[in-house]
């Protein structure tokens, strides 16, 4: 008797149980008994275990809640499977009020379209009666990177900043000096009397013929840097008032010619199209090499793995002397924080959430957020941050859970600190300057906010025609007319059905100047 | 004459249908027994067949699935005209056929093996050990094949334990793990390592049912071990070995997911990407529902084409086949 009451006892608990599991719906923004308003934010987080957003646990939150007047509440997801767990928020309806969306997906961008998250266009340069911005930090949201986000011309959210000028070359900076330059490269020519300077005349001083300019690998994008250096587009360019492939311009071919050149001549490794860029930095450290072309951070790596020699990085190159420098910028943001109709009901709420992430822009609240606080985390020596070690000197402590992946709140859009940290290297500080240098010499990619259904479905079947006809070309395996033929068949494979439905999103696209490519100026009253 | 056959037929069939009815209404509490099954089936797989809907509209997660756009056949036509088609495929039949070829007839040699040996303490301590790695969990198991195959991560370390094993072999730094063709024999040997004990079950219980007096008989005609396993074993079990490889037949796009999802990384990618792996990656991590229900339906139907083939085939050869 008491089996089968125990037994429908359980299966009413489970039954009810499962089904208040359904009950799950978006988050819905109250205010809370001691006036605070909830937000709840969906992003991902790195560390095995992120901060808690419990305001009685978590010392930097209760701060953070108390200046702003605002119960934050963290929905942490691993980034491992954050696509698949945006996913599922979106397919059950179970949103946050600010979601972080990982990329700009097919079901994403239908999303947008369709209204499920709000249109922020207007919003991020929204003014006050008075004249002044009404999120003064998000306002300060580079152009170039809300146009990479932006979808039909819209935008859907607020970006989480990267570097756009993160490229950059890393060399060795003795060498320059022994082979008598006291500047970096500045045009092409100069690049090239560099490399071959650092292949014949002895840089390292040992009176060996053993260096070589430049270390290429099997990936593709130094040859791409290097042809937007000789003056071609990134990846598009505009002729005609359409979107046109970036190979489709003279100056790409130029730049392959002057790879080429250097290849020929012997000034970059041999067999580098099958050499492992997971090994790019070791022929740099065993001093053989002297130029690596990639993101700016590898000279601080480099630097860090051969303390005795000195690394030096610049970021852009000018076709020749008295024209502008150029380097290849990246789309400049790594996701957004979208704001979901369903759990942001109207303007109002709207602009909360928005007042949210302006705010987390404060120097003193992103302090907070990145580094902790000032006693608990870390002290100030002479001015300069310093973070607390444990007792065995490691750089870990126990409270660093507390503010662990709390930055991937922060959109980073103006980089607000009252800190200042000073940098392990010389090299390290250049590397910041050189990035924030390079922003004024981004050759933006004007087909980068479109999408093309025949370019997703090829995958990289597409671009693989074109860089295995580059690196042929350089090798001398095929001719002009060979690389040519390679542009044909990207054309009949597909390439021809991708730049119409480019030119078809382009054109459609009224947020931009047809003739260069560029957003047009947002109006401003 | 013909009206008179016919009633009485009729007369028959009455007979038939109420003895049915009784013979139902006697049995009810059997009857009532197949009831959980039955709505399992309904309610699991036939009720969310409507589903397959999907695959013919362009249908997003978070979007309205009445609203959404009905699109006819052109998730199917994107998805055979682009180019991952055959990419999938190609890495789906090579794994599928490695497997079939390598994997398949292993459990059957093991549990000949097994069935040979005549002391029964030793027989059932050696089957309890080779069961031991499927329930090992495929993360554990992917764990140790990093763990043994991982090269040096500087200079000077240790790396793997097979790793050092073939550099001292060959000389030659061999990563596995990121090489795109040595995917399919990881994937392969780890098939092989966890699931060759458990699959001698079913053939062992195959192999239990043969009647002795055969071997006795065979004995007396002064049969060897061999011909007794060539001549009595093999045909006796050559039943179980059909079913078992027209099931095969029906998963042959089955190339499980779990197993692929946890080894592929960016390298292998080329290699490992199976339809299902693909079906997870654009559908559960991309949202996008239309394209790869449509995937799966092709799925479904290249694995009812398989059964039915190899069906067909079975019963041409003498078999007895599944249906």
């Amino acid at each position: 008797m008491w089996k089968k009451i125990t037994l429908a006892a359980m299966t009413a608990a489970l039954l009810t149980g499962s089904l208040a599991g359904c009950g799950q719906s978006s988050d819905e923004i109250t205010t809370t008994q001691d006036g605070k308003r909830t937000i709840s934010i969906m992003t991902s987080n790195y560390s095995p275990a992120a901060a808690s957003d419990d305001a009685a646990e978590n010392p930097i939150i209760a701060e953070v809640e108390e200046k702003l007047g605002v119960d934050i509440r963290l929905r942490f997801a691993a980034s491992s499977n954050y696509g698949e767990k945006v996913t599922a928020a979106m397919a059950a309806d179970t949103y946050p009020n600010i979601m972080k969306l990982p990329s700009r997906t097919a079901a994403i961008i239908q999303n947008c379209r369709h209204g499920t998250f709000w249109d922020v266009t207007d919003k991020l340069k929204e003014k006050n009666p008075d004249g002044t911005y009404k999120f003064p930090n998000l306002a300060q949201s580079n152009e170039e990177t809300l146009h990479n986000m932006s979808i039909d011309g819209r935008v859907y959210g607020v970006y989480s900043s990267r570097a756009l000028g993160r490229n950059g070359v890393t060399i060795r900076k003795d060498w320059l000096e022994n082979i008598g330059y006291d500047h970096y490269p500045e045009t092409l020519d100069e690049f090239y009397d560099v490399c071959y300077k650092f292949t014949h005349n002895d840089p390292d001083g040992n009176g060996k013929d053993d260096t070589f300019g430049m270390i290429l690998t099997s990936l593709a994008t130094p040859i791409q840097v290097m042809t937007i250096w000789a003056g071609a587009p990134n990846t598009y360019g505009i002729k005609d008032g359409q979107l046109q492939p970036a190979f489709y311009f003279d100056e790409y071919l130029e730049g392959l010619k002057y790879v080429k050149k250097l290849n020929d001549e012997g000034l970059v490794n041999q067999s580098w199209a099958t050499y492992d860029p997971e090994r790019w930095n070791e022929m740099m450290i065993s001093g053989q090499g002297g130029i690596i072309i990639d993101v700016c951070d590898r000279a601080r790596r480099v630097q860090n793995n051969m303390p005795d020699a000195r690394i030096g990085v610049f970021g852009a190159i000018a076709p020749s002397a008295g024209e502008k420098k150029r380097t290849l910028p990246t789309i400049g943001y790594n996701g957004f924080f979208a704001f979901p109709k369903a759990s942001v009901k109207d303007e109002a709420e709207l602009d909360e959430c928005l007042r949210l992430l302006d705010k987390f822009e404060d120097a003193d609240i992103s302090d907070l957020m990145n580094k902790g606080i000032e006693g608990r985390h870390y002290e100030i020596v002479d001015g300069n941050y310093q973070k607390f070690k444990d007792e065995n000197g490691k750089d870990v402590t126990k409270y660093d859970k507390e503010f662990a992946d709390l930055n991937q709140c922060l959109p980073l859009i103006t980089g607000n600190t009252n800190l200042n940290v000073p940098f392990a290297t010389e090299c390290a500080a250049e590397v910041d300057a050189v990035q924030e240098e390079n922003e004024n010499y981004t050759v933006p990619n004007p087909a980068e906010p479109y999408v093309s259904n025949t370019a997703a479905l090829m995958g990289t079947a597409l671009d693989d025609i074109m860089t295995e006809a580059n690196t042929k070309f350089i090798l001398g395996n095929i001719d002009e007319n060979g690389w040519r033929d390679a542009v044909e068949q990207w054309k009949k494979k597909g390439g021809e059905k991708v730049i119409a439905e480019l030119n078809e999103a382009f054109l459609a696209d009224d947020s931009v100047d047809h003739e260069t490519g560029l957003p047009l100026p947002k109006g401003e009253e | 004459m013909a009206k008179a056959q016919s009633a009485a037929a009729a007369g028959g069939q009455a007979v038939a249908k109420q003895k049915t009815k009784n013979n139902i209404w006697r049995n009810r509490w059997m009857y009532a027994l197949l009831v959980p099954g039955f709505l399992f089936f309904v309610i699991f797989k036939i009720l969310p067949l409507w589903g397959i809907l999907i695959g013919f509209k362009a249908y997003y997660a978070g979007l309205s699935f009445l609203n959404s756009e009905c699109v006819g056949f052109q998730n199917f036509i994107d998805f055979f005209a682009g180019s991952d088609f055959w990419r999938l495929f190609k890495n789906t039949m090579i794994i599928s056929f490695m497997n079939l070829i390598f994997f398949f007839p292993l459990p059957i040699i093991l549990s000949l093996l097994l069935n040979e040996i005549k002391v029964q303490w030793y027989k059932s301590v050696l089957q309890t050990f080779v069961y031991v790695p499927h329930f090992v969990s495929m993360v554990v198991i992917a764990s140790i094949t990093f763990m043994i195959l991982k090269t040096p991560a500087m200079e000077g370390q240790a790396g793997g334990a097979l790793y050092t094993i073939l550099h001292s072999i060959t000389g030659k730094n061999i990563d596995v793990l990121q090489s795109p063709s040595s995917i399919y024999w990881v994937l392969l040997f780890q098939a092989i390592w966890k699931e060759t004990g458990w699959g001698t079950v079913i053939f062992l219980a195959a192999l239990a049912g043969v009647d002795v007096e055969q071997y006795e008989a065979a004995i007396v005609d002064g049969a060897n071990r061999w011909q007794q396993l060539i001549y009595i074993t093999v045909p006796s079990i050559l039943g179980t070995i059909v079913t078992m490889f027209i099931l095969r037949m029906g998963s042959v796009l089955d190339t499980g997911f779990e197993q692929i999802i946890l080894m592929q990384n960016t390298l292998n990618k080329s290699n490992s990407e199976t339809f299902d792996t693909y079906v997870y990656n654009y559908g559960r991590v991309g949202g996008d529902y239309g394209h790869t229900t449509a995937v799966s339906l092709f799925k479904s139907i290249v694995s009812l084409t398989c059964i039915q083939l190899a069906n067909r085939a079975a019963k041409a050869v003498g078999q007895a086949g599944l249906f």
